[in-house]
């Protein structure tokens, strides 16, 4: 579990890196939701264009695609041999054999469209240190404040959430080695394995309050819950370019979807 | 009290103690970490192998539920929206949809049990607030998209026709006639099959998570609310500055204490017993003591947390605790303070918008130049104590209260925080360092010696972390047992345990070349070991040593066969050490994380019979008796770190490998262990590796002393038979 690289920064000094977080994080949403609203393979093409683009602007060492469990494949394999098996026209023969790939290529969209929205997530995040995420959201949520909504406590709770994530994975990590250390070579029953996922559960609850309260302790020995300075990041024109690239690729993923 | 003793506060109220207004620190603190627990059970679920992915996107639901149970709407909201933000960044749709269902899931769970709530009216309401809202949005996105809709049917169609064809080549024709035209009229009604179908299923998976009441039964009786952050006053600076500042300017030196006692809820006995003290600007105080006198207790006096019930406490005006020129503290667990995620942000966090505090010279005092824009994830522990203290720092304290900060941090860590203490009262603020190191002490102006403060209370009282307060700690907690040959007191016998004829053989544990890296091939990747070679012998006693991040615990989990290494061979009798699980057992630093099991005796007892399990407790010092049906939430981490080592004994491993044995505890403490780990080695013959920067009582620990430094072994110094 060590190898969970969720939300870690790659330092650079890419045009990517350089752009304000809220520019990235409207791109991000953006591409994501035309991809849900318009799933056609048109859509799938302009976005990852302008995934591919990104990841190109970016000049992102190679080693920070994430390597996959072996049974992803697998499953991958399984998925593929329904949508094979249970497929219409067009047909292939292959001797006696007749493979359809109807099926296959809402299999195959339905699978890009996953792996870009993951893609342009894990881009924003190589790109963007993780402490300016949580302030550009605040500056991001003017509309929502202004509805008197509680922005700041949730910018405040996504912040320290940041903060916690490494801190739980590690016990996360220390909790799962910790079974194996005592994994018991005997056969366990249905019940036995559901009194360990509760037992599980315990300790990681525990600890997570624990945890909590002690984070609390330090937030109260620094005069309480702060409103979070508003940032002042300069939207420059790298911005706006995006942005403008962001809203022409949406619109085009709309015309296209015929 | 050990290390748990700094994460106590009173226990008291279940209810929510807060009704209105913006959250408190203990309901952000619970919101974010809850938030990110249910995070990490979707990110290990989809990396789980399939079957037991769905078991851990199931158990996202419970931190939720617990959150909304054990607090108000407010915070179970903010988590749920802050999980979801969180879970968007980390992994997109794909893994937010599910939080975001988790997370109104649990919510309606916890609400209803709080509001107390029969399953039925329980049910409806997750149906409501969950189901409802998922079956409009569903049909919403599907209106707004016939692609959208295309597709998700177009995957249904793909299943049905594969089971349609199984359907009619074992003959049940009429079956499958029927469910094609099912299908097809639900793809033609999709409006109103959809939501059906999501409101069922949600209907069922209600109907299933009633049964997580019980268990928020058990956690409302065992996991006290937190109610120490309540009882102050609220301070918040507003940007606008309207008018929340409170009245008077914290004065909170110079402080006198007049036979000062404090006693928690339903405790029989005084936390805190008759202390009086005098401190003023400028003056450094080493408080010491054992664990369980009082000293965190007395932190909460100084620190205006708590009002003494007896005695006088003088000071010009309020403590002020984390305002401008009031009171600062620094905690016990390095990287539960640390709030920022870079160095700069941590030390400005919770400053009100005017104060620009100078960060470079504020890290320059504590020695951290250039660490500006360092990710606080990545510092060791004495970096971050030192963090802390600039953090404190740019609220220019009149007083600051160090709470045991050296007790984690190794031995160059200790002295660093201690200089800079003694050089930060010299400039004239009044500081006072809580410790159990006697010798921390002497660069202090005075000392309160609290030890005889145990003997006049004749009890430690003060609640530990959870529930304590309702089950009060019987005295003495460790009992030693006559039928166990008593040790000698310090050094060793004058019989070595060992002789030399047991390195005759094959040994136990053999290390070729081993290296570890972190992350290999990522721009994250780190070294952690190099070039390691080490052989270990039956009975063998060997205490590993090194400043933090020297790759010490990366060796330990090696050692223990937790990681596989890799460079080199990591062999035991000849086999890899990762496929023989359980002939190596392993004691982490946070024991509680490998207790897998409510109470001690139950937990010892996994995969083994109560009497072997007796027998295992008898030798790690705890009597079955007393301590069998104890909560091993309720226990110290000492204590806890005994039962992770009972729990290890009753497999009868040849090797046992300890990781920080001593961090948190105090001398009297540490003796025992050490004595317990001393009979193990001579009464059964285990290896016992011990992973220390405390190389007090190194000699009773074992034979051999090995530093490692920078992922190397540096040097092998012989500690027996030493004149």
């Amino acid at each position: 579990m060590s190898d969970f690289h969720v939300l870690r920064y790659v330092p650079g000094s890419s045009v990517i890196h350089r752009m304000w977080a809220g520019t990235k994080l409207v791109w991000f949403a953006l591409v994501s939701i035309g991809l849900l609203l318009w799933p056609t393979w048109r859509a799938v093409g302009v976005g990852a264009l302008m995934v591919l683009g990104g990841f190109l602007a970016a000049r992102l060492p190679r080693g920070v695609a994430p390597r996959l469990p072996r049974w992803i494949w697998l499953l991958f394999l399984v998925a593929f041999a329904i949508a094979v098996g249970a497929s219409g026209k067009p047909y292939v023969h292959l001797g006696h054999l007749r493979i359809g790939f109807g099926g296959l290529d809402q299999f195959a969209l339905f699978w890009s469209i996953a792996i870009e929205v993951l893609a342009l997530a894990f881009l924003v995040s190589w790109t963007t240190p993780l402490a300016d995420l949580a302030p550009a959201l605040g500056r991001l949520g003017w509309p929502l404040r202004k509805l008197r909504l509680p922005v700041d406590e949730v910018v405040g709770a996504v912040a320290l959430s940041i903060r916690c994530l490494p801190l739980l994975l590690e016990e996360g990590r220390v909790l799962s080695a910790a079974r194996r250390a005592r994994r018991s070579s005997a056969k366990t029953s249905a019940r036995e394995m559901a009194q360990g996922i509760e037992d599980l559960i315990w300790a990681a609850l525990s600890n997570a309050l624990r945890r909590a309260r002690e984070i609390a302790e330090a937030i109260e020995a620094r005069g309480g819950v702060p409103t979070i300075a508003p940032e002042t990041h300069p939207f420059e024109l790298r911005d706006g370019v995006l942005v403008a690239l962001t809203l022409a690729g949406m619109t085009a993923m709309a015309l296209l979807r015929a | 009290m050990e290390t748990d003793e700094l994460t106590a506060a009173p226990v008291a109220d279940r209810r929510p103690a807060v009704r209105h207004g913006p959250l408190r620190p203990s309901e952000l603190a619970e919101a974010a970490v809850l938030g990110d627990l249910a995070l990490v059970m979707e990110v290990i679920g989809w990396f789980a192998p399939v079957g037991v992915a769905g078991i851990f996107q199931a158990l996202a639901v419970i931190p939720f539920a617990v959150l909304a149970a054990r607090h108000r709407l407010r915070a179970a909201l903010v988590s749920a929206v802050a999980a979801s933000t969180v879970a968007a960044l980390v992994g997109g749709i794909g893994i937010m949809v599910p939080v975001a269902i988790a997370s109104g899931l649990g919510l309606s769970v916890g609400i209803a049990f709080r509001r107390r709530w029969s399953s039925l009216a329980g049910v409806g309401f997750t149906i409501l607030i969950v189901g409802l809202p998922l079956a409009a949005l569903t049909d919403a996105l599907d209106a707004a998209s016939a692609g959208y809709r295309k597709l998700s049917f177009d995957q249904i169609k793909i299943l049905w026709k594969l089971v349609a064809d199984v359907l009619g080549g074992i003959g049940l024709n009429s079956l499958k006639r029927d469910g094609n035209e099912l299908l097809n009229w639900a793809i033609t009604h999709w409006w109103v099959s959809l939501p059906i179908g999501e409101v069922a299923i949600i209907a069922l998976v209600a109907v299933g998570c009633t049964r997580l009441r019980a268990f928020l039964v058990e956690v409302r009786r065992h996991v006290p609310m937190p109610v120490a952050d309540e009882a102050v006053e609220r301070r918040r600076h507003r940007g606008t500055g309207a008018g929340a500042q409170p009245e008077a300017p914290p004065q909170p030196v110079p402080v006198r204490l007049e036979h000062v006692s404090y006693r928690y809820p339903r405790a029989d006995t005084d936390a805190l017993h008759d202390v009086s003290l005098t401190l003023r600007p400028g003056q450094f105080l080493a408080v010491v003591g054992p664990n369980g006198c009082g000293k965190s207790t007395l932190v909460r006096v100084l620190a205006g947390r708590l009002e003494p019930r007896t005695g006088r406490v003088e000071r010009p005006g309020p403590a002020g605790l984390g305002l401008v020129g009031g009171t600062a503290i620094v905690f016990q667990r390095p990287e539960s303070q640390v709030l920022g995620v870079r160095v700069r942000d941590d030390i400005v966090w919770g400053l009100p918008a005017g104060e620009r505090p100078d960060i470079t010279a504020l890290l320059q005092r504590v020695g951290l130049e250039g660490f500006e824009e360092r990710e606080t994830s990545t510092m060791s522990g004495g970096e971050l104590q030192r963090l802390a203290i600039a953090a404190a720092l740019a609220r220019s304290p009149r007083l600051l209260v160090s709470d045991e900060a050296t007790a984690m941090v190794d031995r160059p860590g200790r002295e660093g925080v201690v200089s800079l203490l003694r050089a930060l009262a010299s400039s004239g603020i009044a500081v006072i360092h809580v410790t159990h190191r006697v010798e921390e002490a002497a660069l202090a102006d005075e000392v309160l010696d609290m030890s005889s403060a145990v003997e006049a209370a004749n009890a430690p009282v003060a609640p530990s972390s959870f529930g304590l307060a309702l089950s009060p700690k019987p005295t003495p907690r460790f009992r030693v047992i006559p039928s166990l040959p008593r040790a000698e007191p310090f050094p060793r016998p004058a019989a070595p345990a060992r002789p030399a004829t047991a390195r005759r053989g094959e040994p136990l544990v053999t290390l070729e070349g081993v290296g570890y890296v972190y992350a290999e091939g990522t721009p994250w990747a780190h070294r952690a070991l190099e070039g390691i070679d080490l052989v270990l012998w039956r009975g063998e006693g060997v205490v590993l040593t090194g400043p933090n991040g020297s790759g010490k615990s990366t060796l330990a989990w090696l050692l223990a066969g937790l990681t596989m290494p890799t460079e080199g061979t990591a062999l035991l009798e000849g086999e890899p050490i990762a496929g023989q699980p359980g002939r190596v057992g392993i004691s982490f630093q946070h024991a509680r994380l490998q207790l897998l099991r409510p109470t001690v005796m139950a937990d010892v007892r996994l995969g083994a019979d109560e009497d072997r399990a007796r027998r295992a407790m008898l030798a790690v010092g705890l009597d079955p008796d007393v301590m069998g049906a104890r909560r091993v939430d309720d226990l110290s981490g000492g204590e806890q770190r005994r039962v992770a080592l009972a729990g290890m004994l009753v497999r009868r491993p040849d090797l046992i490998v300890l990781d920080e044995p001593y961090a948190g505890l105090d001398d009297e403490a540490r003796t025992s262990l050490a004595r317990t780990l001393e009979q193990l080695r001579r009464l059964s013959g285990v290896a016992v590796v011990v992973v220390t920067h405390d190389l007090d009582n190194a000699e009773v620990l074992g034979d051999r002393l090995i530093h490692l430094d920078n992922g190397r072994i540096t040097s092998e110094d012989t500690l027996l038979g030493q004149p």
